[in-house]
């Protein structure tokens, strides 16, 4: 496929790139997954690991939009190519395709699997005694987790499928759903099954919309209503 | 009055968001989506009957092993197309 689009253009040298690009696409991720970004400065042992289960995603959101951010840069202007730019964006009727995902994510809470793994809060509790009032810092954590859904949806359906489609097309969003899919191999099955199907859709919707925001609603509600499913899940079961 | 006003807005909306998937599966290759479909499943399998992941990821901390798992899933599904 790259051939032929390659041939069509006449260019050596742009065969080269997109090539070049298709293999930085999986090494990135790899750079963001693979990052050490444990900080040792503070004061006591409690403080320094909840903070360093709160900064994990954020820090590996900057790292991330940095490297895309530049290579984006090379694609076009950045805020095109990785869906940043957005005009006229109506969020109503993602909101709607959340609420359709209630009745789905309450009925995953009641599986064990679903159980064990969420809600990812568990990894900071207890919380440091000093951590008053508690909301707050259960907060905390919540906006770091959130920020992990930035940065896969810039990338996946911003870099891969927006980025990438000025040169494949809507045929930029198949790979991108298998890679996707591929990232989801720790969790449980039905979730991984799902999320093959969940990043067609979102790239779909991406690609048409050249926006990330809408997918970026989509996913992060999700995240978070798995993680209210698992709390109250967690609490039926005692 | 508003509230139907802003209901008549999310179904304009959201029949938009109906009419990308309609368009997508109309155009839709047929082979190249089974293919990466029974690519995946394939995978999917692997990984939770044999655990694909944790063979991959046995050096942890290592770049190379989380480079080559996304890069063969991502690779091969793309050049399948």
């Amino acid at each position: 496929m790259i051939i032929h689009l390659v041939n069509h253009r006449g260019k050596y040298s742009l065969k080269c790139w997109v090539v070049l690009l298709l293999f930085s696409a999986p090494l990135l991720f790899a750079v963001k997954v693979g990052l050490t970004t444990y900080l040792d400065i503070f004061a006591t042992r409690d403080w320094e690991l909840y903070w360093n289960k709160v900064l994990y995603w954020p820090l590996r959101l900057f790292v991330l939009l940095i490297m895309l951010w530049i290579l984006a840069g090379t694609m076009g202007r950045p805020g095109e190519v990785l869906g940043l730019k957005s005009s006229a964006f109506k969020w109503k009727p993602y909101f709607l395709m959340l609420l359709m995902m209630v009745p789905l994510i309450a009925a995953a809470s009641t599986q064990p699997d679903f159980l064990n793994t969420y809600p990812k809060l568990k990894q900071v509790i207890p919380l440091p005694e000093a951590a008053q009032p508690g909301w707050l810092y259960k907060l905390f954590f919540e906006l770091g987790y959130g920020s992990d859904f930035i940065s896969i949806e810039v990338f996946f359906r911003g870099f891969l499928v927006i980025g990438f489609s000025r040169w494949l097309g809507k045929d930029a969003i198949l790979p991108m759903a298998c890679f996707y899919c591929s990232i989801h191999f720790g969790k449980p099955l039905g979730e991984c099954i799902s999320s093959y199907f969940g990043g067609l859709l979102l790239g779909i919707v991406s690609y048409h919309s050249r926006n990330i925001y809408g997918g970026l609603v989509v996913h992060l509600g999700i995240a978070w209503l798995m993680e209210l499913g698992g709390y109250i899940g967690n609490s039926f079961k005692g | 009055m508003a509230t139907f006003s802003s209901l008549r807005v999310t179904f304009v909306a959201m029949r938009t968001i109906i009419c990308y998937l309609r368009q997508y599966i109309r155009e839709l290759n047929t082979t190249r989506f089974l293919l990466c479909s029974i690519w995946i499943a394939i995978l999917v399998y692997l990984n939770y009957a044999h655990d694909l992941e944790g063979k991959i990821y046995m050096w942890e901390g290592l770049l190379m092993p989380a480079f080559t798992a996304p890069a063969i899933v991502y690779s091969l599904a793309f050049f399948r197309l």
